[in-house]
């Protein structure tokens, strides 16, 4: 994604002035990331379809504090009265240009407020692409050699809305029963679902997936490249601007999931602070809430058949077709034998693994070495977004694979 | 009213017809109309005849029946009581119209009393409190009835008070003599107010008079406070003169003070015209006693003990009347609310009433959903 | 399908990063009346101010609360409440107090024997009944 374009974003979400539409912008971001590179009359585009929105009221009329029960979510003065607010604001370390009007403003979702002023939509849409962006160059330069699969897995440990969820809980953000203008702005605001709705229904339709009716034919890891989100899952097609009212009018009544408001409330926050405080603190930002989080890469492989992955691998690599070898073993004809196998290219032991029968260790001794091509990691990795900073070191290109096996 | 007690009053009438709702077999049983069978096993006082009487009756089949009249022990105490009392009753009913008739005919000028004033009293014990109110029980306070707080009424009762403590030393009189005359009449209290206290420290010498006629009028005025039993009639002709040449002489400062001035305190007036009279000492004892005493009685301020001891001018027994030297303490929340170093930290709230449940749900958005759904109930 | 991913959430480090003060509200609660909270009232009008400003993540709440005990309740991140009564105290050891909240974790107190905990595995394993053995079933 380029520069300009999120700078352009910024100040429609920063003035309040013009009116982008949320969803609009989901649509835009959904067009672009379809193209294998970013094309440079993208950004023209957007400017046309900006201008063509209708100028919505620049500010709501300012209302006595009596009918503060009429307004869907809390007044933007309101957000200088709240403590959890500052306590929130210094808690997670935010930079102090962001103000605290802009934190109450990512906290509140469209489901509490549809108006596209006062919620968090456009700047949750900055946020999102700006998590996307940097997890996965992190990802994809320092282990060069993961299969899209696993990539699909580590981007939903570390950016998915179940991890964004556990963060806002972290954070300390608590939600309201029910949005308002009378509530603390301190609180996540949004429509609750009514009792007994379904959370995650199986099948998404309106997928821009060809054939998606056809559920039993096979879908290529390639294709969830193309037409599925950063998560590997099919995701809605956007809409046109056109049909724009009536989607939100259809959405109004429904509300969210916690887990949903949560994570759009994250990466609404990761938006604020790009738009507030600049790059680079939104880039630290990133590192101390997110990347500082554990998770162990290696856990995420399901192998179904290693010993063929790694025969193909040699096979592709030009090295000798692997040979499983025992090493060592203790009590064959006891009750707990051990057996230690070795799985050798030629000379070279490409792995081994211990295990209560001769084929588990083979099986497993299969997975360490498979487990030790794909993770390989560079030393110093740099990912492609350090070039935006000024007086940046000249770039080397990193390290790209051929990529995984296929069977 | 309980929700069971409620929910049987809902159900009781419908128990006869559908039993839509359910009740509980209890309490269907204490709804339940007694049945009539049993009710008439039931002793009433009022009953003419007894149960034993009845099933004696009913035995023989007559109205009649031979034998004792009840074989099981015979009447009751309190029946017998009873029926020892009654005879004598019904005599005495069916002799009192007569004796009436008899009295309406011996006195024609007799008007029943609706009410009980004037009636003689009859029947109690000589003691004080039987006797009607008197003269000698009506209390007056010492005091006026109104107590004074504002700094103008205080400061006129403190200059008032001086004034009169300083003319009877020049005078050489009683001082406590003073409180006599709880108020002044209109045209001498002008003269009082138009006096003058120099702060030299000595209260015979302190007052300074505007002219020598009103020194003259005061001190033939306080003369009379002194000797008692001529003091009214002297007094009166002297407010006469006074009234008189007042009138005649400044009639626009008599018209001054605002027109309701017989009601309002102090005539009308708002303030004093010097304060030299703070500067008074309070060091003999005597002069204190007499001021303090005249002070209270005017503004309606009591002086503790403590504080007589601490007061050593006339501007700490102000000052104490004004409820500057022991304040009502201020509460912890004002206290903070005026806090500058707490209300630059964004991060604290300050609370001036207790925070409750209901301040909780309205925070988080859940009162309105509780007001709703008690108003769908038609409970709110 | 050769290979597929597992879908985990990365876990929390508190402190790597950043760090997540625990407790996120206190709330301060006094009797103007009552002798038992003459500290608590001191401490409020001396101390606290410096304790608010030296900790701008929690959120500071006075209200009086008549004819009680003077108390301090604390509210933390992982939803647990801690409340402490400081009747009769002096405005040094209820900021003794206040401390004492704003560094608890709000987990229930437990007895630490071992000296390390880790989130990574352990090196031997986990026993398991269903390796091992399979020749004698």
């Amino acid at each position: 994604m380029k520069r300009l374009q999120l700078q352009r974003w910024s100040g429609s979400v920063l003035s309040a002035q013009a009116r982008t539409g949320g969803r609009l912008q989901q649509r835009l971001y959904t067009a672009i990331r379809h193209q294998s590179t970013a094309s440079p009359a993208a950004p023209a585009g957007h400017d046309q379809l900006i201008r063509e929105q209708p100028q919505a009221p620049s500010i709501r009329p300012s209302r006595p504090s009596q009918s503060r029960y009429n307004l869907p979510s809390p007044p933007v003065e309101a957000a200088r009265e709240s403590a959890k607010l500052a306590s929130l604001h210094a808690r997670l370390y935010l930079p102090s240009r962001l103000p605290l009007e802009t934190l109450a403003r990512s906290l509140v979702d469209a489901s509490a407020d549809p108006d596209p002023n006062f919620n968090n939509e456009s700047l949750a849409t900055l946020g999102h692409d700006l998590l996307t962006q940097y997890t996965s160059e992190y990802l994809v330069c320092t282990y060069p050699r993961l299969p899209l699969t696993v990539v699909f897995a580590a981007m939903y440990a570390y950016v998915g809305p179940k991890t964004l969820a556990a963060m806002a809980k972290e954070w300390g953000v608590e939600s309201v029963a029910a949005p308002g203008g009378e509530v603390d702005p301190g609180y996540l605001q949004f429509r609750r679902l009514p009792p007994g709705a379904e959370v995650n229904p199986e099948l998404i339709t309106g997928t821009e997936r060809p054939h998606e009716e056809e559920t039993h034919w096979r879908k290529s890891v390639t294709s969830r490249v193309v037409y599925d989100n950063e998560y590997g899952d099919p995701v809605k097609a956007g809409v046109p601007p056109s049909e724009l009212p009536e989607r939100e009018a259809k959405n109004n009544n429904l509300g969210v999931s916690h887990e949903q408001a949560s994570s759009t409330f994250v990466h609404a926050l990761m938006g604020a602070v790009y738009l507030h405080a600049g790059r680079p603190a939104a880039k630290r930002f990133f590192e101390q809430h997110f990347l500082s989080r554990h998770l162990n890469i290696s856990d995420l492989f399901n192998f179904s058949s290693p010993a063929r992955d790694l025969a193909r691998l040699c096979a592709r690599e030009n090295f000798d077709a692997p040979v499983a070898r025992i090493i060592s073993e203790t009590g064959r004809k006891s009750r707990s034998p051990v057996f230690v196998v070795g799985i050798y290219s030629g000379a070279d032991k490409l792995g081994e693994g211990a295990g209560a029968s001769l084929l588990e260790a083979r099986f497993r001794a299969c997975v360490a070495s498979l487990k030790g091509w794909y993770l390989y990691s560079p030393l110093n990795v740099r990912v492609p977004s350090s070039m935006e900073e000024e007086g940046a070191a000249p770039w080397k290109p990193v390290h790209v694979d051929l990529g995984e096996v296929i069977i | 009213m309980r929700p069971s007690l409620r929910l049987l009053n809902l159900e009781v009438p419908s128990l006869q017809g559908s039993r839509a709702l359910y009740v509980c077999s209890g309490c269907r049983q204490e709804a339940r109309p007694r049945p009539i069978a049993a009710r008439q096993f039931l002793r009433h006082a009022s009953n003419a005849d007894s149960l034993s009487e009845r099933v004696r009756r009913k035995i023989w089949g007559t109205d009649n029946p031979p034998g004792e009249k009840d074989p099981y022990g015979g009447q009751g105490v309190l029946e017998r009581k009873f029926s020892k009392q009654q005879p004598p009753k019904q005599e005495e009913v069916a002799e009192q119209p007569e004796e009436v008739e008899d009295l309406t005919l011996t006195d024609a000028s007799y008007e029943p009393a609706t009410t009980w004033a004037g009636l003689e009293r009859v029947g109690h014990l000589n003691r004080w409190n039987d006797y009607p109110r008197s003269e000698a029980d009506t209390y007056e306070s010492f005091a006026v009835k109104t107590k004074h707080n504002q700094k103008g009424p205080l400061s006129l009762a403190a200059h008032q008070a001086a004034v009169e403590i300083c003319l009877m030393h020049a005078l050489n009189k009683p001082l406590v003599s003073v409180c006599d005359v709880t108020e002044h009449e209109k045209p001498i209290f002008d003269m009082i107010y138009e006096c003058k206290i120099q702060p030299n420290g000595e209260w015979s010498k302190a007052l300074e008079y505007p002219n020598k006629r009103t020194q003259d009028t005061l001190a033939y005025i306080f003369e009379q406070i002194g000797a008692q039993p001529a003091a009214p009639a002297a007094e009166e002709t002297a407010e006469d003169l006074v009234e008189a040449s007042e009138l005649e002489e400044n009639g626009e400062i008599a018209d001054e003070p605002a027109s309701d001035s017989q009601d309002a305190p102090f005539f009308g007036y708002q303030d004093v015209q010097d304060e030299g009279f703070l500067s008074l000492p309070l060091t003999d004892a005597v002069t204190k006693f007499a001021y303090l005493k005249r002070f209270s009685q005017l503004s309606g301020h009591y002086f503790p003990d403590p504080i007589m001891q601490q007061i050593s001018t006339v501007k700490q027994a102000v000052a104490y009347a004004q409820g500057e030297l022991n304040k009502k303490p201020k509460k912890l929340a004002e206290y903070l609310a005026e806090d500058q170093r707490l209300l630059s930290l964004p991060n604290v709230k300050i609370f001036d009433k207790r925070r409750t449940t209901l301040h909780r749900d309205d925070e988080m958005g859940r009162k309105k959903i509780i007001e709703a759904a008690l108003r769908a109930r038609g409970l709110l | 399908m050769p290979i597929q991913g597992i879908r985990t959430v990365a876990s929390a480090r508190n402190g790597v990063g950043a760090f997540i003060l625990q407790c996120k509200q206190l709330d301060f609660h006094y009797c103007d009346w009552a002798g038992s909270s003459r500290g608590m009232v001191a401490y409020l009008r001396h101390h606290l101010h410096a304790f608010a400003k030296a900790n701008p993540q929690i959120e500071i709440r006075v209200s009086p609360r008549p004819n009680k005990h003077p108390v301090i309740r604390g509210v933390f991140v992982n939803g647990r409440e801690k409340v402490i009564c400081v009747r009769n105290l002096e405005p040094e050891q209820i900021g003794k107090k206040a401390n004492l909240l704003r560094e608890a974790s709000g987990e229930k107190l437990k007895r630490t024997t071992k000296p390390v905990t880790s989130i990574n595995e352990s090196v031997r394993g986990i026993w398991s009944p269903y390796h091992g053995g399979l020749n004698g079933v």
